[in-house]
């Protein structure tokens, strides 16, 4: 396989909660990308998936939170030892994010033009205002947005959910990075322009060799768009493999589980199987695997030692100790 | 074990980590309990002039001197501070009573009623209350009873709107609709789920409005309109002090009550700080 | 065959923006007929500001609506104000999408739960919180999490204490405004079966709103899509999903991402936004997006078009059998 541009290695990040205590929020979380990978991150909400999201931009409040453990290796370079300054220069450089709603991360009382011109000019203080204007224009042409001149004087509350999510793609891929943090891209959008902006992420993806970090807890967007998934459960990954893998053979029963929980558009099915129970809270998580409040076949075992992340088939990672038996 | 008392708990946690609330509330209780209890314990009489002493310095039979019509003004101080507190306190709830039905009714029924109380409420705020009060005072007299309703009344527009805003944001949340979905009536839907919803924080103005009030009433009191002698009151005892001669020379005259008010007034400052405190959601988190 | 126990007939709901008599006037529903049976569930599917949910809360009077008829039990309620509706407020009953969002957060489980009861003067004390128990049983919901608070809950609980307070009066229609789109996969199959059960115990319908068609095809037996104020689609599960006639119909199915790997599914990519409310395209709403739009389509009705028996279509291009299949 191509490069590895990103490697995550025993990531452990910790969320402070009071004066004296801390709650582990992730742990022991490693992966890798590839040049040109999409990995999807899978998981429920409170799993882990975005603040593994954020701590590789080191965006997590340090006065709340804590890399506790682990390194985040890009290139080889340790991104958990760079002062604030030298990650300034790997955000939305080397490295860039778009999020859930855009309209948050967009400033409402500047139009979209001055926003990407401003943005352009930050990262090179040689570029021309009208070099930058020209330069913005182009990227809203790339992300097809119609009439480009005509949106770079709108303010963001006057275009579409659609249209913010191109707009801040459009942003985030302008310095060409090398790897693209998505964060729940389209849950806030509409299955219609959904299909339209996975699709457009998918096109840039290809053009440009970006590697994608694709968070969501949407089986489908997974099945459609990522080469390797990643499946988190309480803080951990509980299954890691190529994306085939994981739909047609899963082996960790949370994944088999929400595999077969999902409703489909495509066939009528009988009576869905859920997993029991929720998510048990950070401060309340059971001894031994974190699952076993939930699992169908949580064995004595499971309640005492906690699995650890084994490769039971090539290229096939799962923590269960059932698991590595079968 | 109900989870209403571990609120409660909470609450009273919170607030016990406040320190200087706490010490203020302590100082409030001691001085509700002394203007309460002792002019009757050491029998003292605010209002005999002992003959042999008009305006005797601190000491003797007088622990803090006679005023100019020779009245003991340790007695004054403590039964003035109860008429003070008492007005205070009287007329908060008297705000509240007016306010808070108002503000209630305003915010959840809106249209004519809404622009009707709160186009009042308007037009109270944009008089000078102190005059208004002058004048209801020349008008009718002046009386405990009178200035309660009065400073009361004329002070329900704050409570009003506080709660008229609480109102609005509560009334267009989701758990009010769904309320009246399920059927709830009116009525039900107002004071069993606007209201609680609302009133956090009317809690931590009222520890503001009471200080408020009796700041009022000394200022009237001090122009001659508030509580009138011989009964007294904080307020009337300061008025000593509009004299040059009282204000440089007879310090006893006018500077315990002067204390006492404004101890008073940061004490209820600190309570209300620490009720905010206790109540805010920020706090809860850590 | 038997009335319908909804029976709704050119149902409109205007907004005015702001105002003055100039102000526009937004249609956010604009002249819908639909029925609905006892014990059976209708899906009412379609994009964000499509008016889905407008539609739901004017049928029930939440909302009242500014045109139209709503029969319920041959009754005729549109017209109803608040104190003629809450009797009927026993039997017509609503769930919001945001669980947490419509429970009184100062109030306990069993409270919120029993006021139902409290509003109608159910039986004794005694009776009530015997019925709340059991309901609360019915949901799913512990004895020591009666006196919790909502806040101390999880979204799925919270949702089933939503379900629970609803069904507590034994309704005999419900419309449930997305109720699962707020919840995590694993606990939106416990919800849905729940709501499944309880339909077959109380032989109540649902007006099902929602945007995901996959939760449609599960719990609904009749679906209606809607654009724009108007539905486009009217049909059985079987008709919607397997013969799907309206071209937005067809793009919305395709766009759907389904939980498999290597299928390659032809996907109708709309272009651009749903035009806003304000401004609706004459004749078909949908021709400005529509890929076979032609000629006509500015001067057609958009009144449905019955197929069959079962099956109801705006576009008269769709109706016939000739219809363009490119």
């Amino acid at each position: 396989m191509s490069e590895v541009i990103l490697e995550v290695e025993n990531l452990q990040v910790k969320f402070r909660v009071s004066k004296r205590d801390m709650l582990t929020a992730i742990q022991d979380v490693s992966f890798r990308v590839h040049k040109k990978e999409i990995l999807g991150i899978v998981g429920e909400s409170g799993c882990g998936k975005s603040v593994t999201a954020n701590t590789i931009l080191r965006l997590l409040p340090s006065q709340t939170s804590q890399i506790s453990n682990g390194k985040i290796l890009f290139h080889g370079q340790d991104l958990v030892q760079l002062s604030n300054k030298e990650m300034r220069q790997i955000r939305g450089d080397k490295i860039s994010m778009i999020f859930q709603e855009p309209m948050t991360s967009l400033n409402p009382v500047y139009r979209i033009g001055d926003q990407m011109v401003e943005m352009y000019r930050a990262k090179n203080k040689h570029m021309s205002k009208k070099e930058a204007w020209q330069k913005a224009i182009h990227m809203l042409e790339m992300v097809d947005i119609p009439s480009p001149e005509q949106r770079m004087k709108d303010y963001p509350h006057q275009l579409s959910g659609g249209m913010r999510q191109r707009v801040m793609i459009a942003m985030a891929l302008s310095a060409r990075p090398e790897l693209l943090i998505a964060d729940e891209p389209t849950t806030a959008l509409d299955v219609t322009i959904q299909a339209q902006v996975l699709q457009l992420m998918k096109q840039l993806q290809e053009e440009m060799d970006t590697a994608i970090l694709l968070i969501t807890h949407d089986m489908g967007v997974v099945a459609e768009m990522a080469d390797t998934v990643m499946v988190m459960y309480a803080g951990e990954v509980v299954e890691y493999a190529d994306v085939t893998t994981i739909f047609n053979r899963p082996l960790h029963p949370y994944t088999r589980g929400l595999l077969a929980s999902l409703t489909r558009a495509d066939r009528d099915m009988g009576r869905l199987s859920s997993i029991e129970g929720t998510v048990p809270p950070l401060s309340q998580m059971p001894e031994g695997c974190r699952f076993n409040t939930r699992c169908p076949d949580c064995q004595a075992a499971c309640k005492e030692k906690a699995p650890a992340l084994l490769e039971v088939e090539p290229n096939h990672m799962v923590r269960c100790l059932r698991c590595g038996k079968v | 074990m109900s989870k209403k008392e571990t609120k409660k708990e909470h609450f009273l946690y919170n607030f016990a980590k406040h320190k200087l609330a706490v010490a203020a509330l302590v100082i409030l209780v001691l001085e509700i309990l002394a203007v309460i209890f002792l002019p009757v314990i050491m029998g003292l009489d605010p209002v005999t002039s002992d003959t042999s002493a008009f305006s005797a310095p601190p000491g003797g039979a007088h622990p803090l001197g006679t005023d100019d019509a020779g009245r003991d003004l340790l007695a004054r101080l403590l039964t003035g501070g109860r008429v003070s507190m008492l007005i205070g306190l009287g007329a908060t709830l008297v705000s509240v009573a007016v306010g808070l039905p108002l503000g209630l009714v305003a915010g959840y029924y809106r249209g004519k009623l809404e622009t009707l109380i709160m186009r009042a409420a308007d037009i109270f705020l944009s008089f000078p209350s102190l005059v208004l009060n002058l004048v209801i005072v020349a008008v009718f007299g002046s009386s405990v009873e009178l200035l309660i309703v009065t400073i009361g009344v004329l002070h329900w527009p704050a409570v009003a709107k506080l709660i008229y805003g609480n109102v609005l944001s509560v009334r267009s949340r989701e758990f009010v609709e769904a309320e009246r979905a399920i059927g709830s009536s009116d009525a039900k839907i107002l004071f069993r789920t606007v209201l609680p919803n609302s009133i956090a924080p009317l809690w931590v103005s009222l520890a503001f409005r009471i200080s408020n009030a009796m700041l009022t009433e000394s200022a009237l009191s001090f122009l001659g309109a508030g509580v009138q002698p011989p009964q007294a009151s904080w307020g009337n005892i300061i008025q000593a002090a509009n004299n040059l001669n009282v204000l440089m020379n007879r310090w006893w005259q006018w500077i315990p009550a002067g204390l006492c008010l404004m101890l008073t007034i940061v004490c209820l400052n600190f309570v209300g700080e620490g009720i905010r405190d206790a109540l805010d959601p920020k706090m809860k988190r850590l | 065959m038997a009335e319908p126990l909804m029976k709704i007939r050119g149902l409109k709901k205007q907004f005015r923006i702001g105002h003055g008599k100039k102000a526009p006037v937004l249609r956010a529903v604009d002249g819908i007929d639909l029925d609905v049976y006892t014990g059976e569930t209708v899906g009412l599917v379609g994009e964000s500001g499509c008016g889905k949910s407008t539609f739901g809360k004017a049928i029930i009077n939440l909302n009242p609506p500014t045109e139209g008829s709503v029969a319920y039990q041959g009754t005729e309620i549109a017209h109803y104000n608040t104190r003629q509706m809450r009797p009927l407020r026993k039997e017509l009953q609503f769930i919001f999408q945001d669980p947490y969002a419509s429970l009184d957060p100062r109030r306990t489980i069993f409270d919120l739960v029993k006021a139902p009861l409290d509003a109608f003067r159910i039986g004794t004390e005694q009776e009530r919180e015997e019925q709340v128990e059991t309901i609360l049983g019915f949901v799913g919901m512990d004895q020591f999490q009666f006196r919790k608070f909502p806040h101390e809950l999880s979204g799925g609980q919270r949702q089933r204490v939503v379900i629970a307070r609803t069904m507590v009066l034994k309704p005999k229609f419900i419309v449930c405004d997305e109720p699962v789109s707020a919840l995590d996969v694993s606990v939106r199959a416990q919800v849905l079966n729940l709501m499944k059960d309880a339909q077959s115990k109380l032989n109540v319908s649902y007006l099902f709103v929602s945007h995901d068609m996959s939760t449609v095809r599960y719990l609904c037996d009749k679906v209606a899509v809607m654009y724009l104020g108007r539905l486009v689609e009217f049909g059985s599960r079987h008709d919607i999903f397997e013969h799907p006639l309206h071209p937005y119909t067809k793009a919305l199915l395709s766009a759907v991402p389904i939980p498999d790997v290597g299928v390659k599914r032809e996907r109708i990519l709309l272009e651009g936004d749903v035009p806003s409310p304000l401004h609706p395209p004459a004749g078909c709403r949908f021709s400005n997006r529509c890929p076979y739009r032609q000629e006509g389509c500015s001067h057609i009705s958009g009144d449905l078009i019955q197929v069959n028996e079962t099956h109801a279509v705006s576009c008269p291009y769709a109706a016939r059998p000739e219809a363009p299949t490119k």
